[in-house]
């Protein structure tokens, strides 16, 4: 389901769009993972883009498919769950402490997972019709120090609380994304910003990767992410409650 | 992801880190198996600690993981005369990208072992006796949850003389385990402290003879493992966040990572040849020798 391609020092993941991770897919969380550590890993790779071969990056989940994936966690919760999202071995952590630049490409629908890995990484370009949705109301995993730090603390609050997506130009103004490129220059868009980052020495990124950890850690973000596990619990008894009273969204 | 090591570290790692489960006691016990070097830690047997860390994590029959040695020793640290895939023909000394690599994924970092022990979900007690030095004192020990030692136990940053105190005077865990005076104290002078010392500076649960250590951290293990997973579960939840908000979940890689940075002077280059010829106890026996020639000489010329 995940495709990796090499070239120039730049590795480009491609996935079908971020669906799977929305509802915790667990084989598909650690199937990237692995992806994003390998190409983290190795000498070769100074860059790293992550797309989605669909129309939309990451679309909306059911209702549905979102209760179903809250009960699936209730039990793995501290177990396979916490290992492939809330960990710090897990994808997103993997992702935003990662030792080589990341970069996402956004078009159309980006909720849920998508708006994640969109926070975590490095550089994101996007479509003019992508819009972006909190995360936070469907993924515990959901870092909001990361969306302070990268938006300024009352815009994250508000996209937290209010539950509107915003524009890819607010989205800009906002400072969660870099460039706004049309559809079809968004690859190309993507490619050029990775081949400015293999420009630099490979010990340069490794330097500045490094100190970006330092930096986020020492504003909390590492200590967000150590609360997932916590957050869950809550959001499970907002599940629970839902489920009582919308008897169509149910375990 | 790529596992590196040499063919020879990578084909006894499985038998260099033994993996035991009690299904009945829900216990299981990780054992350090290489006798014949303190139990040196091979990076191929760094990364099956953790990969075993993580299985026992998954198994919902393990509520409680004893780490424990074969031999003399629980573990002499890391093992430093090893050829794990870092070094490039023609490079004087190791790039930055090799020693993050180092640094981060096979010892402090978020996918290293010493992180794979302190984020554990599942209870972790460590069972200490004889040497425990190096990155088994900063990585290991003040990293599980309960550590049963043995009175006589020889532990600490005995590795400082001849790499520098890295990471065993900066490690947060250190100094939030057994205060900033006794880490300084370790890390600076490379004495060990000892089993009694690891008791009273807050580090040991319990100290105990040598010859009761196993009976009493299976007595522990099994008082512990006899609690319902679920309770067990919430009280490491607990602990790893109260661990997070003290930021001891961070990692401290500077000091080990510009490590590989320092300069040998003359004596100590001498040093690192004798490791790479008779290892790192032989290295010692040799630096002694020739530091007492030295006074001798100097005795000599008064």
């Amino acid at each position: 389901m995940i495709n990796v391609s090499e070239a120039n020092g730049i590795a480009t993941i491609t996935l079908p769009d971020c669906r799977a991770l929305s509802v915790h897919d667990l084989p598909f969380g650690l199937e990237l993972r692995d992806a994003i550590r390998d190409a983290a890993d190795s000498d070769e790779i100074k860059a790293i883009v992550i797309r989605a071969s669909g129309r939309d990056f990451s679309p909306a989940a059911s209702p549905e498919a979102l209760a179903a994936a809250a009960a699936a966690r209730k039990t793995k919760l501290w177990s396979t769950w916490h290992e492939a999202y809330g960990a710090s071995s897990g994808l997103y952590q993997n992702i935003c402490f990662c030792k080589k630049v990341v970069i996402t490409a956004v078009d159309g629908e980006c909720s849920g997972a998508g708006s994640l890995l969109v926070l975590c990484s490095d550089l994101t370009v996007a479509t003019p019709d992508a819009t972006f949705e909190s995360p936070f109301g469907t993924l515990p995993e959901a870092n909001l120090v990361l969306a302070a730090l990268t938006m300024r603390l009352n815009r994250a609050k508000s996209w937290l609380l209010s539950s509107r997506a915003l524009t890819a130009q607010a989205a800009f103004n906002a400072g969660l994304i870099n460039r706004i490129a049309e559809a079809d220059a968004l690859d190309e868009a993507a490619q050029k910003m990775a081949r400015a980052v293999t420009r630099m020495p490979l010990d340069g990124i490794a330097m500045s990767k490094i100190n970006v950890e330092t930096c986020l850690d020492a504003q909390g973000v590492g200590r967000e992410f150590d609360m997932a596990g916590f957050y869950a619990v809550t959001m499970q008894r907002c599940w629970d409650e839902l489920a009582a009273r919308s008897p169509g969204v149910s375990e | 992801m790529k596992q590196y090591g040499n063919p020879e570290t990578l084909a006894r790692a499985p038998e260099q880190v033994l993996y035991e489960k009690d299904a009945t006691r829900h216990i299981a016990w990780i054992t350090l198996n290489r006798p014949e070097k303190h139990n040196a830690m091979s990076v191929p047997m760094r990364a099956r600690l953790a990969d075993l860390i993580h299985q026992a994590e998954r198994d919902e029959e393990v509520r409680v993981i004893v780490i424990r040695g074969n031999g003399k020793s629980f573990c002499s640290g890391n093992e430093i005369n090893e050829d794990w895939g870092q070094r490039v023909s023609g490079q004087r000394r190791m790039t930055l990208t090799t020693a993050n690599r180092y640094a981060t994924d096979m010892n402090y970092g978020r996918q290293g072992f010493s992180q794979a022990i302190s984020r554990c979900s599942k209870v972790t007690i460590l069972q200490l006796h004889g040497y425990c030095a190096a990155a088994a004192y900063f990585m290991i020990a003040t990293r599980t949850d309960l550590v049963i030692v043995a009175s006589d136990a020889k532990i600490g940053a005995l590795e400082a003389r001849f790499l520098g105190p890295a990471g065993a005077v900066s490690a947060i865990h250190i100094n939030r385990i057994i205060g900033t005076k006794a880490a300084r104290r370790a890390g600076y002078t490379a004495f060990p402290f000892t089993g009694e010392d690891a008791h009273r500076l807050g580090m040991a649960y319990q100290c105990v003879p040598a010859g009761e250590i196993v009976a009493t951290t299976n007595q522990l293990a099994e008082e512990i493992a006899g609690k319902p997973a679920e309770l067990l579960l919430y009280y490491k939840a607990r602990i790893r966040a109260a661990e997070a908000l003290l930021d001891t979940s961070v990692r401290e890689i500077t000091g080990l990572l510009f490590s590989h940075f320092l300069q040998a002077e003359k004596d100590e280059a001498h040093f690192w040849t004798n490791v790479k010829k008779s290892g790192v106890g032989g290295a010692l026996d040799a630096d002694k020798a020739r530091v007492a020639a030295a006074a001798a000489k100097a005795g000599e010329a008064k």
